[in-house]
């Protein structure tokens, strides 16, 4: 059967699919240039789940779960779920920590700076800019012979489990739902001022996520392929969809008023131009190791692929941890620690990079 | 004739080893890979190349084998 949204065809309707859910999310409620963005989401949902106490970034996000159960619905009804684990896991966690400092120190995900761009910040040139430095870099290394290893073919429930895990979540979304002027319930965190309180209703964040996740799946939509196939390849069928993204959500954010072009005191975002440029440079790199960009994680997660999963928990991890290490940047600017620890994981990264050879085979 | 095997590799990786493969081989040049977006990403290299392709597919395995460009 001929997947439509791997043509090139399809894979601008992708892109068009997704920059205008992002901007729809937006209007509906979603914080201002943050329609979409994992590690935003990431980190709300790690704050709900008590892993940091930074009061204004606090929610069990539904996009999360409907992300990657949208992109398990797809791989089941294509035949393309296929439960695999084993390459690297601890690693992978690693890159996962280290990539969302860095998402931080910017303040997004690859695809919130691209939403960013749509809304009209300026700021997110300077992080496209290191994005695609740090994709260059990565890219130079796996063209040295950097490699996580092969994953092998593992039992389905194996491969099951992430997509457990985010039912299991889910699940305590809906059955602790956030209350009237409570900063918690029983079990969960949410935010009742900032970026954290900003929130599609439930129902439009989860259905229009399950419509992302599954077009993802079908279209392998990644930010960091997009990049590097050219890069490599001179190979533009990702680049396209990326158009089609910017172009949708531009679009949208102008028809929505949600389009205000500028620098300065754009909305959960600062003007330091090296740090933006240094924070998705981090991104790019220790991604391009990986295998592909937050957003792509989950969707890979979603389709049974379990280091991709450990990949996501790392994330989450980091995207705790740099509220706890007061790593990350905030719309007044960088956090206390945020240069030393943004630093630390760009030369853990690069350590990485360096010692991923293939192992030899034994010599018997 | 060359094989390659990237089965359970990241991307980029499959497309990379099929690409350093296909430089230094004229062809017919064999990959096997696992995952579709990896299927698709070589079928779309070798196409821009118009290198006449052959696919099987055999459970979740798929092999494809590269001939060499047709002028």
């Amino acid at each position: 059967m001929a997947n439509f949204f791997s043509s090139p065809k399809g894979v601008v309707v992708a892109g068009l699919t997704l920059g205008l859910g992002a901007s729809v999310l937006q209007k509906l409620g979603n914080p201002p240039n943050m329609g979409l963005c994992v590690a935003c989401f990431g980190r709300d949902l790690a704050g709900s789940l008590g892993l940091h106490r930074a009061e204004v970034v606090q929610y069990a996000r539904p996009e999360i779960f409907g992300l990657v159960l949208g992109a398990f619905v797809a791989a089941l009804a294509s035949g393309e779920f296929k439960p695999r684990a084993g390459s690297s896991p601890l690693i992978r966690l690693c890159l996962g920590f280290f990539v969302a400092i860095g998402a931080l120190i910017f303040l997004g995900c690859p695809w919130r700076a691209l939403l960013r761009l749509a809304g009209g910040d300026g700021n997110a040139i300077l992080g496209l800019l290191g994005l695609i430095a740090g994709v260059y870099v990565g890219a130079a290394f796996i063209r040295r012979g950097f490699t996580l290893g092969a994953s092998q073919k593992t039992v389905a429930a194996f491969g099951l489990a992430f997509v457990l895990l985010v039912l299991v979540l889910l699940a305590l979304r809906l059955i602790y739902p956030p209350l009237p002027l409570a900063a918690k319930n029983d079990v969960l965190f949410y935010s009742l001022k900032g970026p954290g309180s900003l929130r599609a209703p439930l129902w439009a964040s989860l259905s229009l996520a399950l419509i992302i996740g599954f077009v993802g799946q079908r279209s392998r939509f990644c930010s960091i392929s997009a990049i590097q196939n050219v890069l490599l390849f001179r190979e533009f069928h990702f680049l396209w969809g990326v158009v089609g993204f910017v172009v949708a959500a531009w679009v949208a954010n102008l028809a929505f008023g949600q389009f205000h072009p500028g620098f300065v005191k754009q909305p959960i975002a600062h003007s330091l131009y090296f740090w933006n440029f240094f924070g998705l440079a981090v991104v790019g790199f220790g991604c391009s190791l990986a295998g592909g960009c937050p957003l792509r994680q989950l969707f890979l997660a979603g389709e049974g692929d379990a280091d991709a999963g450990v990949f996501v928990l790392g994330l989450l991890f980091g995207l705790a941890m740099a509220h706890n290490f007061a790593a990350a940047a905030s719309g007044d600017g960088l956090g206390l620690h945020s240069q030393a620890v943004g630093i630390f994981s760009l030369a853990m990264i690069l350590l990485i990079a360096i010692f991923g050879r293939p192992v030899k085979p034994a010599t018997a | 004739m060359a094989a390659i095997d990237a089965r359970g590799l990241s991307c980029p990786q499959p497309l990379m080893m099929a690409q350093a493969a296909l430089a230094k081989d004229s062809g017919p040049v064999v990959i096997i890979v696992d995952s579709e977006s990896a299927v698709e990403s070589v079928l779309r290299v070798l196409a821009r190349e118009k290198r006449e392709v052959a696919v099987t597919r055999s459970g979740q395995e798929t092999t494809i084998t590269a001939g060499p460009k047709s002028k």
